[in-house]
């Protein structure tokens, strides 16, 4: 994954992006246990819109392109990862990468969701797959639960949560 | 959990929640770099052939769940198991055996070695012979519509010879000419061969088809009319006996079941017992000649092997025979 890492900070560098983080599985893994997955998630932020007013990636696909890595399916393969990048389009996400922990790794920085973002981020997003993250990093406790509760309200996710409770049967001691 | 303090005989199902807890918040510990580590180590060790012994020991347990006398609580391909366990492997070769480790309910350790049921010797020759077709429909390139008066479409008999790509303009040039020499003459041809086709089997006017072909059978359009891909090999099949395929059976199971590579397998990688699941795939399917016959299908090929292993199977506990083709899933308990 180093090579990923290096290539995003170079992107970011060079203005490719302005601002990236990782989400999903990998952050997920970062708070939790490993698993066998072979995708990142990147959150780019600001979305890019391109002239017909859809999300554009026009400009990272042809910058990893000229590097060699060619697209396949909706990912970008780099060494042995497969690279989504995701337009932070939600306002959770949005927030997610402007406020990313700061990670070390292998000699250089990245950025990662904040456990309290990614379990919301996965609130929202919903699948089965999604919540047993959002109870594992629950049990970890590892989030700080104002924090985590303010996010949910800030960005309209509150019924979500209540739902969530209601299925999963938790409860805050 | 260490492997030391590991003895599936004392284990109650209460300790493997409680183990699988506790390596999770272990592993949850690790620095980020260690956890990526293992994440790229599961995805190396996620072969092609480990994917198949998922989906085969996945569909094995959906026909036959209790397999071991009792249901499984886990079990996963050994490339996955120790790692996923935290627990320390056994020294290779035992590290890679058996294909798929599982606990049951009651917390016995069972492994399973999978095996597949095919005539190698038969897969080989359809192979090459599949590849002797590919070439020559290469060579044809891009098959011209069939603007012929008679012809439905052609089968063609290839000899077993490498096709030099050379000769590739060449042979199509000269098949379009044998079927408008045929087509031409078609009309000429004895009743029973306008009615039935023509086999061509004298192609000395052509001879970079008589290098590669040891005949062209012309169907008549009276009966079928092929408009596309009319330039084919017929589909293998033809005359067989279904023995081929059993004493390729019985002579495998005999051979596995005295593999010394299993000699030592249960005691060394710690298993209460070790089955063997022997599965007819599509590999067989495709290229092995059928082993069904009328009045004869797997349940019966199941009775000749448990006949042919007579109680004795040799380094294994049980021994399973399973039909692993989408529909068609079967299993059967031989020993």
């Amino acid at each position: 994954m180093e090579k990923v890492i290096q290539i995003l900070n170079q992107m970011q560098a060079e203005g490719v992006v302005e601002k990236y983080a990782i989400g999903g599985g990998i952050a997920a893994i970062y708070y939790l246990e490993p698993y066998q997955t072979d995708d990142i998630d990147i959150f780019i932020s600001p979305v890019i819109v391109g002239p017909n007013g859809l999300v554009s990636f026009g400009r990272i696909y042809s910058y990893l392109e000229e590097l060699g890595y060619n697209p396949e399916r909706e990912y970008i393969k780099i060494e042995d990862w497969l690279v989504q990048f995701v337009p932070a389009s939600e306002s959770v996400q949005e927030e997610a990468v402007a406020q990313a922990d700061r990670v070390a790794f292998a000699g250089e920085y990245t950025q990662i969701f904040s456990s309290e973002h990614l379990a919301v981020e996965l609130l929202r997003s919903g699948r089965p797959k999604d919540h047993a993250r959002v109870v594992a990093l629950l049990e970890s406790q590892q989030m700080d639960m104002q924090v985590f509760h303010d996010i949910i309200r800030r960005h309209g996710l509150g019924e979500k949560w209540q739902e969530f409770a209601v299925r999963y049967d938790w409860k805050e001691g | 959990m260490s492997s030391e303090a590991f003895d599936p005989n004392k284990f109650r199902v209460e300790d493997l929640f409680r183990a699988k807890e506790e390596r999770r918040q272990r592993l949850a510990r690790l620095p980020f770099e260690e956890k990526i580590k293992l994440v790229e180590k599961l995805q190396t060790g996620v072969s092609a052939a480990m994917k198949n012994e998922k989906l085969i020991f996945d569909s094995f347990l959906k026909v036959c769940p209790d397999f071991a006398g009792e249901l499984m609580l886990e079990w996963d391909v050994v490339e996955h198991w120790y790692a996923e366990h935290a627990l320390e492997p056994p020294p290779h070769p035992f590290d890679k055996r058996p294909d798929v480790i599982a606990v049951t309910a009651s917390g016995r350790s069972i492994g399973v070695e999978l095996k597949s049921w095919v005539n190698r010797e038969q897969i080989t020759t359809a192979r090459k012979q599949e590849r002797i077709q590919e070439n020559i429909l290469k060579a044809i390139g891009e098959q011209p519509p069939n603007e012929t008066e008679h012809i439905g479409y052609l089968w063609l008999s290839a000899k077993q010879v490498r096709f030099d790509q050379q000769d590739a303009a060449s042979f199509r040039e000269q098949m379009l000419s044998l079927i408008k020499q045929v087509d031409s003459t078609w009309s000429k041809k004895p009743v029973w061969q306008k009615e039935h086709g023509d086999h061509v089997s004298d192609l000395s006017d052509f001879p970079i088809l008589q290098k590669y072909l040891k005949g062209v059978r012309f169907h008549p359009a009276s009966r079928d009319r092929f408009e596309i891909r009319w330039i084919r090999f017929p589909s293998p099949g033809g005359a067989y006996s279904p023995n081929e395929m059993l004493e390729t059976l019985s002579g495998s199971l005999i051979g596995h079941r005295s593999d010394e590579r299993y000699k030592d397998l249960k005691a060394i990688s710690r298993l209460d017992e070790v089955y063997l699941l022997v599965h007819y795939d599509f590999k067989a399917f495709a290229y092995n000649t059928p082993f069904d016959a009328p009045n004869f299908g797997f349940k019966e090929a199941a009775k000749f092997a448990s006949a042919a292993l007579d109680g004795n199977g040799g380094y294994f506990d049980r021994i399973f025979l399973f039909h692993f083709l989408w529909g068609q899933e079967e299993a059967h308990r031989i020993l």
